[in-house]
């Protein structure tokens, strides 16, 4: 038996018949770099898999509150995101929900699954399991625009939006990574492998394809 | 395709959404009579006017009241539960 | 090249690039920038197509897809419209609706039995003698159809798209071109389409003659290169409208939908055909056509023309013949028209002008190939002041130009209301929903400045709406001249019996509906404008009555003696063109779920199938073994060894806060306050009309916190009403959907325990953890919950642990189960395993009104419940008779005979006292069984009943006490020690 369980993307295999180059993010396999196109196709509409990025969900009347007693930023507004010190961000989904997501050096989550719920407090962990994808490139709207009825390009930057893709219910967040504009998605994992599926072909189809994360590695490096 | 107002999520596509069918009272189980309670589980209104019905918001999982002109089709306002009387 | 005229300023073609193609086997050249009915056109060639039912010869009336006289096909694609299809090289196109090709069309003597083939002939003959009907249907069928479809046509990707704007504008002619201008001067994001390839509509043809419209063109395009908030597409039509602003635009590559702030219709007027004997032959054309193939096309149309208006634009249509050296001739339905411009330079070039006249039919060459002349009617208007006259000449083509009907569909779509304006004999927008604006000739405006100034206001209008223009908007202009259209433009002759009368006067020439078939159809009564269509067939046609209805209408009104207005139209419905289908079914996303094992399965040789919108193994297939053999060994190993099946695809909820229970004991029709902590209990849940809608394990894992499984198809519903139910009783319970989140896999047979031991630190001994216990651990690291359940009837463990770690855990189980013989099972021998045991399933063995009475599940109701969702009416089911009880059958072990399937029905005495829910025709206890409902009175164990299979054969089985295996639960209790 392995010292510590290995994690698997649930685009593990479609990442596997790419052949690229591996490497190890907190415990679970990331594709690093796919081939010697990557940044071209990063540039005009890149698909990238970031699931290795651990997640935590909160619950509860007292979630935010506690959060906030972690010595987190805790978002006002429903939808709205805060970077996380130690790397990662906290997305609020609703009145009393979070989504905590780790950066590359898989600190926050860890950190706040290590302190104990006190009894009697109002909140409750939640598995994540998503998955999260990263569009990018400058073509990433024509993606959108094949996949989904919203103007994607008029979307907020740092504001999640829960909506259809392709069919797949999914959250996507607009961030800027070196002043351009790219695409962060939360996706059911049972549902991941058919978007995956939808986005790549459209990607490829669009002059981009499939990427590793070694393209956008710095926006989950945290500011810490 | 219509659009619908999420109070939580804004205008979104029909196709975002799931209906829920009229918002009804339900008339108290142990008062009720046996016909009584047969209509409320069986009969539905058919009626034209302004209908109080459920909607849900799949991809966010938020359920909310519109009101809608079953004539029409036109959408006078939407709201979350309970907040139907704080209106602006 | 005949008919090809010299080069002229702004036509559509590129003399440097000609093209050669082939139509009905002969070779023709062209050029770029032609259609093919121009080029064929240009070639001499006026028939280019056969008429539906008479298979009369036809060619181009519209020129613009207005009518569908010239349909082709090129061996892919079919049902393309010749004057519509750009040119390519090396084309290779045939007509449709010919047996035989165009010009010898073996079906060209349908006509010769017109007389048989009245309006609605179908309903009047041909259905009987009755045994001969499916002779008659398929012969009609044969020559009733439009092109042929090529099965083995290579696929192309069309894949659909979503665009945004503030104001979408559909019709970039005068009004269009100035409106899109004015809203973009306002900063909106503004979006032009048009189905042409150039900008200009009209300004293209109708005013391609007028030098002072060709520079007001020349500056409005100018102005749209400019302004970078104004996007074009050309090629483009707008297909439909739909709710909230929402319009799909189709071009030849793919289907938009767009989403637009407000839209702007300035889509011009569709010209009408006038109506007399021989209106449909090749050469008889509208004033528009005749104009296209001069200006656009450079085509000459025919040596001599006959002009036959109504209004001035008539006039216009003459001069331009008259300068690409057509002779041609005015016949004017108007005695005295007003004196304007297009008359006084008529006069100047000498073309006669016959006034207050109009044309009752057209003579035809031999073969009815063309027109060879016509007859005219003098005083129209009085009756008793007539005779017949035969216009000098040969006149081998009739140009009208009798009036117009506005391009509504897309307004008609969208909610606007239309009221017939005497002013301008054409219907006009009345009132308009928020958000929807016409301009310009649709709008009942004629003036080329009326049309761009009322252009413009609707641009205005739209950014006012939309909150950019403050200012008054300018008036709106007004018709104030002659009505450019005839009230009536139908034409026979004063007398009924004169041999003109006996030529065919067409309304709709796609459906060969002539004037006296609407006639004859309002004398049997269908004198409704719905139902005269349907009957008619008026408008039907791939046209969809664009050159047929308003005419349709006029004619009905008149035979009514009511008012256009009283007459009313038909329902105006997308597509404005016909849309191919695979630009409608784009990339057809389907998305399917995958449990985190799912590539395990695929390389372990799993049979992969559809449940729902999961995809799950339904067996693994074995070497040399079949499909049942394979179901069969995994069920024995389960009983005899242990298996393992992947069950992620089960909800899994938690319930937690202060009202957990009082919560769960509203929506599940059990009791949960006493539930001790580690503990799981079955639940049952029913619809307010007391229908099980599902079920599921709920596992009490603290005293505020429960976790419960659900169905894996209704998992996302009963989650989603339970959500509604946490708002309507305003409880403080926490909802938790961790579905997708968790793998889960159950262990199940007498080695599950010692299998799973090594791998975890929870003691799975009996007493520390009992059957229907639940508990929290780690397996192979992993932390998980740990279930004791008894679905498949073998002692066994259900793990749930997060989904990124599910193949971790699932092969560690695998590898350590390997010399216990342990193998993964499927879906497929699940179902036999827990029908061995009786254990029901949801959607099954229920349908949309079992009751739990009737399911024998009446044991999960708790007692004495103050409430819960289903409650009250089970109380009124309960003082019902039963009607019908979930039973077991068992059948005699046969050697090959026949079994039942599922939803075969069982007979008693001739009636129909149940059926088989499910059906396993091998089990381990060495004979069938099958769950199935019955009547109450016939479910004594060992009562004999009959099913019925194919063929009438019914088959005996026996009814049996549930569970078939393992009655006493033994095989959850201690077993001896493994060596």
């Amino acid at each position: 038996m392995p010292d510590s369980p290995a994690r698997r993307s649930p685009v593990q295999h479609q990442l596997d018949e790419l052949q690229p180059e591996w490497t190890t993010i907190s415990g679970m396999p990331a594709a690093l770099r796919i081939g010697p196109h990557d940044e071209e196709r990063a540039a005009l509409a890149g698909l990238c898999d970031a699931s290795c990025l651990r997640k935590l969900g909160l619950k509860g009347r007292d979630a935010g509150a506690w959060l906030a007693e972690q010595g987190m930023t805790v978002p006002a507004d429903i939808y709205a995101t805060a970077s996380l010190a130690s790397g990662g961000i906290i997305a609020r989904l609703g009145t009393e929900e979070f989504l905590l997501e780790s950066g590359i050096a898989d600190e926050s989550v860890p950190a706040i699954e290590a302190v104990p719920i006190p009894a009697g407090r109002n909140l409750f962990r939640i598995e994540r399991q998503d998955a999260t994808f990263v569009l990018c490139g400058i073509r990433a709207d024509a993606v959108f625009a094949q996949t989904c009825g919203l103007d994607v390009g008029k979307m907020d930057v740092g504001r999640v939006v829960f909506t259809r893709v392709a069919g797949v219910s999914c959250g996507i967040l607009p961030e800027l990574f070196e002043d351009r504009r790219c695409y962060r998605m939360w996706i059911d994992p049972s549902y991941a492998a058919s978007l995956w599926q939808s986005l790549a072909e459209i990607c490829g189809d669009l002059g981009g394809g499939v990427v590793g994360l070694q393209c956008i590695l710095q926006s989950f490096s945290g500011t810490g | 395709m219509k659009t619908l107002n999420c109070p939580i999520n804004g205008p979104r596509p029909l196709q975002e959404f799931h209906f829920g069918g009229e918002v009804r009272e339900v008339p108290d189980p142990a008062r009720a009579t046996d016909a009584q309670w047969a209509d409320y589980v069986f009969n539905r209104s058919g009626e034209p006017g302004i209908k109080r019905e459920w909607w849900y918001h799949v991809a966010s999982g938020t359920w909310f009241i519109a009101e809608r002109n079953n004539q029409t089709d036109e959408i006078l306002r939407t709201y979350l539960y309970g907040a139907e009387a704080a209106d602006g | 090249m005949a008919k090809r005229l010299p080069p002229r300023e702004g036509e559509w073609i590129d003399r440097e690039r000609p093209l050669e193609f082939r139509f009905e086997g002969r070779t023709y050249q062209g050029f770029a920038g032609d259609v093919v009915s121009s080029a064929l056109w240009a070639n001499g060639l006026l028939i280019q197509g056969r008429s539906f039912k008479y298979h009369r010869p036809r060619g181009p009336v519209s020129l613009c897809g207005h009518d569908a006289n010239v349909i082709v096909e090129d061996g892919m694609r079919t049902n393309l419209r010749g004057d519509l299809l750009p040119l390519a090289e090396g084309m290779d196109l045939r007509a449709v609706n010919t047996v035989g090709g165009l010009w010898k069309d073996k079906l060209r003597w349908t006509e010769r039995f017109s007389k048989f083939l009245p309006v609605g002939f179908y309903y009047k003959a041909f259905h009987t003698p009755r045994r001969l009907f499916p002779f008659y249907e398929n012969q009609m069928r044969k020559v009733a159809g439009l092109g042929e479809i090529n099965r083995g046509a290579e696929f192309a990707s069309t894949p659909k798209d979503y665009a945004f704007c503030d104001l979408l504008v559909v019709g970039a002619g005068p009004s269009g071109l100035a409106g899109a201008i004015a809203a973009a001067e306002q900063g909106l994001r503004v979006l032009l389409v048009d189905e042409n390839p150039r900008l200009g509509g009209s300004f293209n043809w109708q005013l391609a003659g007028d030098p002072d419209a060709r520079r007001q063109l020349q500056e409005l395009l100018a102005r749209v290169e400019e302004l970078e908030n104004l996007e074009v597409r050309l090629g483009t039509q707008a297909a439909g409208y739909y709710a909230d602003h929402w319009v799909a635009l189709v071009d030849d590559r793919h289907l938009t939908k767009v989403r637009a702030g407000a839209m702007l219709a300035a889509t011009g007027c569709i010209e009408q055909p006038a109506v007399f004997g021989n209106n449909d032959l090749p050469g008889v054309m509208l004033g528009s056509a005749a104009q296209r193939l001069v200006h656009q096309f450079a085509v000459k149309p025919v040596e001599n023309a006959l002009v036959f208006t109504a209004n001035s634009d008539g006039y216009r249509v003459a001069l331009d013949l008259h300068a690409a050296n057509v002779s041609v001739g005015i016949v004017d339905t108007r005695p005295d028209a007003d004196p304007t411009e297009l008359l006084t330079q008529v006069d100047e070039q000498g073309i006669q002008v016959l006034k207050g006249s109009v044309v009752p039919v057209a003579t035809h060459t031999r073969g009815k190939k063309g027109i060879k002349g016509c007859f005219t009617w003098l005083g129209a208007t009085d009756e008793s002041k007539q005779f017949a006259k035969f216009w000098p000449g040969n006149r081998n083509g009739i140009v009208m130009s009798v009036g117009w009907v506005p391009n509504a569909g897309l307004l008609y779509q969208a909610g606007v209301r239309f009221r017939y304006a005497a002013h301008v004999e054409q219907f006009v927008p009345e009132t308009l929903p928020e958000g929807v604006f016409a301009a310009g000739r649709v709008n009942g405006v004629f003036e080329l400045s009326d049309r761009i100034a009322d252009g413009r206001r609707g641009g205005l209008a739209a950014a006012k709406l939309l909150g950019r223009y403050e200012p008054e908007l300018p008036p709106a202009p007004r018709h104030d001249s002659a009505p450019p259209s005839h009230p009536y433009p139908v034409f026979v002759h004063p007398k009924k019996s004169h041999p003109a009368n006996k030529e065919k006067a067409f309304v709709d020439f796609d459906e060969d509906l002539q004037l006296k078939d609407i006639v004859d159809a309002h004398q049997e009564g269908y004198d409704n404008i719905e139902l005269l269509k349907r009957y008619s067939t008026a408008g039907m046609g791939p046209s969809q009555g664009k050159l047929a209805n308003m005419n349709a209408v006029r004619i009905l009104a008149k035979l009514n003696g009511k008012s256009i207005d009283e007459t009313g139209t038909t329902t105006s419905r997308p597509f404005y063109q016909p849309v191919p289908l695979g630009h409608l079914a784009g990339r057809r996303f389907h998305p399917l779920r995958r449990t985190p094992l799912h590539d395990w399965h695929v390389g372990a040789g799993a049979e992969v199938f559809h449940a729902g919108s999961w995809l799950r193994p339904e067996y693994y297939r074995a070497e040399g073994q079949s499909r049942d053999d394979c179901i069969f060994t995994e069920a024995g190993n389960v009983r005899e060894r242990a298996g393992l099946i992947d069950v992620s695809t089960l909800g899994k909820l938690r319930i937690c806060g202060p009202d957990a229970v009082p919560f769960l004991e509203r929506v599940y029709t059990g009791r949960f306050a006493k539930q001790p902590v580690g503990k799981l209990r079955y639940g049952l849940a029913c619809d307010e009309t007391g229908v099980i809608i599902e079920d599921g394990v709920i596992a009490r894992l603290a005293e505020d916190q429960f976790y419960v499984t659900a169905t894996s198809s209704g998992a996302a519903a009963f989650y989603r009403e339970l959500q509604r139910w946490t708002l309507i009783w305003g409880m403080d319970v926490t909802l938790i959907n961790e579905t997708g989140h968790h793998a889960a896999m159950n262990l199940a047979g007498p080695e599950s325990r010692a299998i799973l031991q090594p791998l975890t630190d929870v003691d799975l001994s009996a007493e520390e953890f009992p059957y229907l216990g639940v508990c929290e651990g780690t397996v192979a690291g992993v932390s998980a919950k740990l279930l004791r359940v008894g679905f498949v009837g073998e002692w066994g463990y259900e793990i749930h642990v997060p989904a990124s770690y599910g193949l971790h855990v699932w092969e560690a189980i695998i590898s350590a189960g390997a010399d216990a013989g342990i193998r993964p099972f499927g879906v497929e021998a699940q179902r036999l395993l827990r029908l061995e045991k009786g254990h029901l399933i949801v959607g099954q063995d229920t349908d949309a009104l079992t009751n739990p009475y009737e399911a024998a599940a009446a044991w999960a109701i708790g007692k004495n419940k103050p409430f819960f969702v289903g409650g009250r009416s089970l109380e009124i089911e309960q003082q019902k008779t039963l009607t019908r009880r979930l039973v077991g059958l068992t059948f005699a072990d046969p050697e090959g005979g026949p079994l039942p399937e599922e939803c075969r029905l069982i007979i008693h005495e001739g009636e129909i006292v149940g059926r088989i829910t499910s059906m396993a025709r091998r089990s381990t206890l060495g004979h069938p069984l099958a769950l199935a409902f019955l009547r109450p009175d016939l479910t004594e164990a060992g009562t004999t009943v009959r099913v019925r299979i194919d063929g009438g054969v019914m088959v005996e089985a026996t009814v049996a006490a549930l569970p078939f295996y393992d009655p006493d639960n033994q095989r959850q209790q201690e077993q001896p020690e493994h060596a």
